[in-house]
Formats: structure tokens, C-alpha cells, sequence
């Protein structure tokens, strides 16, 4: 009787974790496997802010740029941007005194910054 | 616990010797120790982790075995999605990572606290940092970062209070029972990255071990739960500032029902109680010395905000409802108030202590709503699910040790 309840218990136990892989946190045998390579899951854990920020990550990367500033416009209102940019781009650091500025297309700086790189929704600039 | 079982004494030995290492890897971190001190430490956590599964002694825990190797699994095969666990942890963790210095913020303006209104200085630097430390130095020990592999660590984490309240469970049933309502009530919290399902888990072994031992009598046993208070009190307020609550509601619920029972009050825990206290001070002090923000006390009067929402009826409704629908925490209090009918004559005290704990905590819990900067709904919506976990956690554990408590009786 004992025998039977524990295995009832055992077979619950391993539903629910099943149960939480499935259903509560996204789990993909592919990215089981690839867990140990550089940037893995990137795509997955940003969410839609994915094809924004990591384009800006490699292009400071590729142009060795240290540090960067964003714009009032995402830190007031796009904070899942702004927390997702500083956190990614890291160890490239947001300085407020930086000239390189994240900022969002539709703030149309064009005319007094340079555009250097484009995103589907954000751009980087040059502010001199 | 039947320490006297040899068994059990090994799961607690073990337990100390992982809690150890988990501690001495943060203690490393703090003291700016050599890169290289703190991955010998933690090659001896994995090596002492491998032997749990590998060693004859604990062959009969497979069931235990498989679902920590499983939850692993879903570690390491899932995102890091939650703004609050990239926040609080990951990020902390990547800094550690590129900086090696547990104390960077402090020496190196990164200008993120310029800006106020996301408070994200606060959140990702003042966060007491255990686990992301830990996360760091495995990270650093493989010699890159990637948002999946560093949260693995917390695996590591919960593996000493998992065996430590397994090790009380006479027999198998009841300890899968417990792993069952573990699962059902905090397992996505275990793997997700948030810091809350590692905080339950020591805060039950905390209650726990506070009121064992004050009932043992066996002097090397004493001293090994002792040594597993300071290591576990330590652990429990450096992974989230909860934790110095906790140990303080812990502290306050033994010392009265000390003075219930035997009118007097145990020194030794207390003194123990505070010594594990000194590396969250330590790390408390350092942001008073540099003048850091607390949101709590920083951002507009925390008195005012306590009034503004004592005073307004639907915030104080919307607390109500959530409690209500809130179907863990009256799952695990049904279970208790069950079990403690039904036990009540042989474990009166047990069951005092716990309902003292449990009282403490929720209406600390209430106090934190009501303080926070964030609006109740704010808070209820993005934390009301896991705050009550560790209470939700510790009425379930509880409510099966009655009955372990009660088998034990029969079966002598």
C-alpha cells in the first residue's frame, strides 16, 4: 500500500516537473544542449527586445565602443529597452557624458546626430 | 529528527559541508580573494555535490537524486525571461563576471544611478549577492558568459536545505510527499532565476533547525546543527534582503516560546543567531558608507506611504483579495490547520512555534507591501504570487513532519 502511494507520489512529482519545463519556463532540449556556448538563449531571454539589442551589442562590439548613453525617451518609457541594452551590452558601460546614443527611431535625432546604426525600432547615434 | 540514525547524521554532515562551500565561495568574494582560491572552492562544491549521487551511503535518496538532476535539466534548458531574475541576479552576476570585484559599484561610477526614476542602480547593485557570485565564479571558471548556464549554480544552492529536510523524514513516503508540495508550491521558482524558491527553501530549514536544536541533547549533534544555523542564517540574508527578516522572526518566535516553556531563553542560538548575521552588516555597511540610495527610505517618506495605504480602502481590499485567492498559501494553511488538529496533544510546542512563525512573517509581509515604493497593485501583480511561498512552503513542510512526528510515535 506504502509501496504503491510513494510510486503515485514519484510519478506526481515528475508530471509537474514536466509540467513547469513545459509550461512554465519555455524548456528546449535545443537549448539543453547548446547551454554551454557563448550567447546561447539570447533569443529566448530578451524576447522582442532581441532583434533590437543584440544588432546594437555586436555593432559596439565590432566598432569598439566602451561606453554609450540612451535617450530620456526609453528610460522614461521603455524600460524593458533600457534594462535590456545596459544588461546585454555589458561590459560596454552607459555613461550619460558618452557622444554614442541608443535612442529610439521615431525620436527622429537626424537632424542633429548622426546616424551609425539601425535597428528594426532603434537607432545609434552620434552626438557631438 | 532521529539523528541517532548514522544515515541521517551523513545527510547533515553533507549538508554542512555544501552549505560550507556555497559560503566560503561568497566569503572569497569578499575579501577580493585570488580568481584562482575561488575556483578550487568550487571545483570541491562540485566534486562534493558529484559524491551525493554517486556514493553508496545515500543509494535509497535516488528519488531525490533524479529530481535535483532533473531540475538541473530544466536549468540549464531554459531562458532567464523575468525582468526581476535578470535584474537581481543575472546582471549582478555578469558584472561580477567582467569585474571580479564584489565592490565595483562603489569604486567606479558606471552612471546608471543617475537615473532615479527605474531606480535599476538600486536594484542591481545593493541586492545582497550570494548566488550571483556563485554564478560568477562558475562563469569565469569556464571563461565566458551566456545567460543560461550561470543560473545552474542555484541548483548548487538548494541542494543543502533539500537534504537537510529530507533528512528528517523517517521514510520514503513521507519524504517524497514533501518533494511533491516542494514542486506543486515553488518549483518554477527553483528554476526560473528568481531568488525567492532558494529563499524559501533555507527559510524552512531555518525555522526547522532553530527549534531542533533546542531539543538535543547529544553534544556533537548540538554542535553540528549549530554550525548548520550559522551557515544557513548566513546564506538565508545574503540572497535577498527577506532573509534578515526572516532569521529576526526566527529569532523572536524561539526566544518566546523559550519563555513559554522552559522560562528561559537559549543564549547560544542567539549569539550564534547574530555572528551569522555579520556578513550581510558588512555588506549593509559598506552602501552606508557610500551614501547609497535605499529605495525604501530614499524615495518619499516611508510613513506617509504606510498611512496613504492604510488609509485607502481599496488597497487594503485588494491585500484581502489576494490573500483569498491566494490558492498556495490557503492550500498549505488548510494542510496545517488540518494536521495540527489532528496532532495537536504530542506536539503542542512544535505547533505554537510554527503558528508564531508563521504569524511574524505574514504580517511582515503586509509591513513590506505597505512600505514599498510601488503601488499594492504593483506589487501584488508583479511579486504577490512569491512572497508568501517561503510562509506557503514552511505550513507544508510542517503539516508532514506532523504526521512523520505522529508515525514515529506509533511506531515506538
Amino acid at each position: 500500500m506504502s509501496k504503491n502511494f510513494f510510486i503515485a507520489l514519484f510519478v506526481l512529482c515528475l508530471i509537474k516537473l514536466f509540467h513547469i519545463s513545459y509550461k512554465s519556463v519555455n524548456f528546449s532540449p535545443n537549448l539543453l544542449f547548446n547551454s554551454f556556448q557563448e550567447n546561447a538563449g539570447e533569443d529566448v531571454s530578451l524576447g522582442f527586445a532581441f532583434i533590437d539589442v543584440v544588432p546594437i551589442r555586436n555593432y559596439f562590439k565590432n566598432e569598439n565602443i566602451s561606453e554609450f548613453n540612451i535617450s530620456e525617451e526609453i528610460l522614461k518609457n521603455h524600460q524593458i529597452y533600457y534594462q535590456r541594452i545596459v544588461e546585454l551590452s555589458y561590459p560596454v558601460k552607459m555613461n550619460i557624458k558618452s557622444s554614442t546614443l541608443v535612442a529610439l527611431k521615431s525620436e527622429d535625432l537626424n537632424n542633429i546626430c548622426e546616424l551609425l546604426k539601425e535597428t528594426a525600432n532603434l537607432g545609434v547615434y552620434e552626438c557631438k | 529528527m532521529n539523528v541517532n540514525n548514522q544515515e541521517n547524521l551523513n545527510l547533515i554532515k553533507f549538508s554542512i559541508a555544501l552549505s560550507f562551500l556555497i559560503f566560503f565561495n561568497y566569503f572569497l568574494w569578499a575579501i577580493n580573494s585570488w580568481e584562482i582560491l575561488r575556483f578550487i572552492n568550487f571545483i570541491l562544491l562540485f566534486i562534493v555535490s558529484i559524491y551525493f549521487f554517486i556514493s553508496k551511503k545515500f543509494t535509497e535518496y535516488w528519488y531525490l537524486k533524479l529530481i535535483i538532476i532533473m531540475l538541473l535539466l530544466i536549468c540549464l534548458g531554459s531562458p532567464t525571461v523575468s525582468y526581476d531574475a535578470r535584474n537581481l541576479f543575472l546582471f549582478p552576476a555578469k558584472i561580477l563576471f567582467y569585474e571580479s570585484d564584489l565592490y565595483f559599484h562603489l569604486s567606479h561610477n558606471i552612471n546608471l544611478s543617475n537615473y532615479d526614476s527605474s531606480k535599476f542602480a538600486d536594484v542591481v547593485f545593493s541586492r545582497p549577492k550570494l548566488a550571483s557570485s556563485l554564478s560568477a565564479t562558475f562563469a569565469q571558471l569556464l571563461g565566458f558568459w551566456n545567460d543560461i548556464f550561470p543560473k545552474a549554480t542555484n541548483i548548487f544552492i538548494i541542494l543543502p536545505p533539500m537534504i537537510f529536510l529530507v533528512s528528517f523524514f523517517k521514510n520514503k513516503l513521507l519524504s517524497i510527499l514533501w518533494l511533491f508540495l516542494l514542486l506543486l508550491l515553488s518549483g518554477k521558482l527553483l528554476v526560473n532565476g528568481l531568488m525567492d524558491g532558494l529563499l524559501a527553501l533555507y527559510f524552512v530549514s531555518s525555522v526547522l533547525i532553530a527549534y531542533k536544536v533546542s531539543h538535543t541533547t547529544e553534544i556533537l549533534e548540538k554542535k553540528m546543527l549549530y554550525i548548520l544555523i550559522f551557515l544557513f542564517f548566513s546564506i538565508l540574508t545574503l540572497i535577498k534582503h527577506e532573509g534578515l527578516i526572516m532569521i529576526l522572526v526566527v529569532l523572536l518566535s524561539c526566544f518566546i516560546v523559550d519563555l513559554i516553556y522552559k522560562k528561559k531563553f537559549n543564549y547560544n542560538l542567539f549569539v550564534v543567531g547574530f555572528l551569522s548575521l555579520i556578513p550581510i552588516f558588512i555588506w549593509k555597511f559598506n552602501f552606508l558608507l557610500n551614501n547609497y540610495k535605499n529605495e525604501w527610505v530614499s524615495y518619499g517618506s516611508p510613513i506617509n506611504r504606510i498611512f496613504d495605504k492604510l488609509t485607502n480602502l481599496d488597497d487594503l481590499s485588494s491585500i484581502l483579495l489576494h490573500l483569498i485567492f491566494n490558492e498556495k498559501l490557503v492550500i498549505s494553511l488548510f494542510l496545517f490547520v488540518f494536521f495540527s488538529f489532528k496532532f495537536f496533544k504530542k506536539n503542542k510546542k512544535l505547533i505554537l512555534y510554527s503558528s508564531i512563525v508563521f504569524i511574524f512573517y505574514f504580517f511582515s509581509l503586509i509591513a513590506g507591501i505597505f512600505i514599498s515604493t510601488h503601488t499594492v497593485e504593483t506589487q501584488l501583480l508583479h511579486s504577490g504570487g512569491r512572497i508568501f511561498i517561503p510562509l506557503a512552503l514552511m505550513l507544508s513542510f510542517f503539516s508532514v513532519f506532523l504526521i512523520n512526528n505522529s508515525y514515529k510515535v506509533k511506531t515506538n
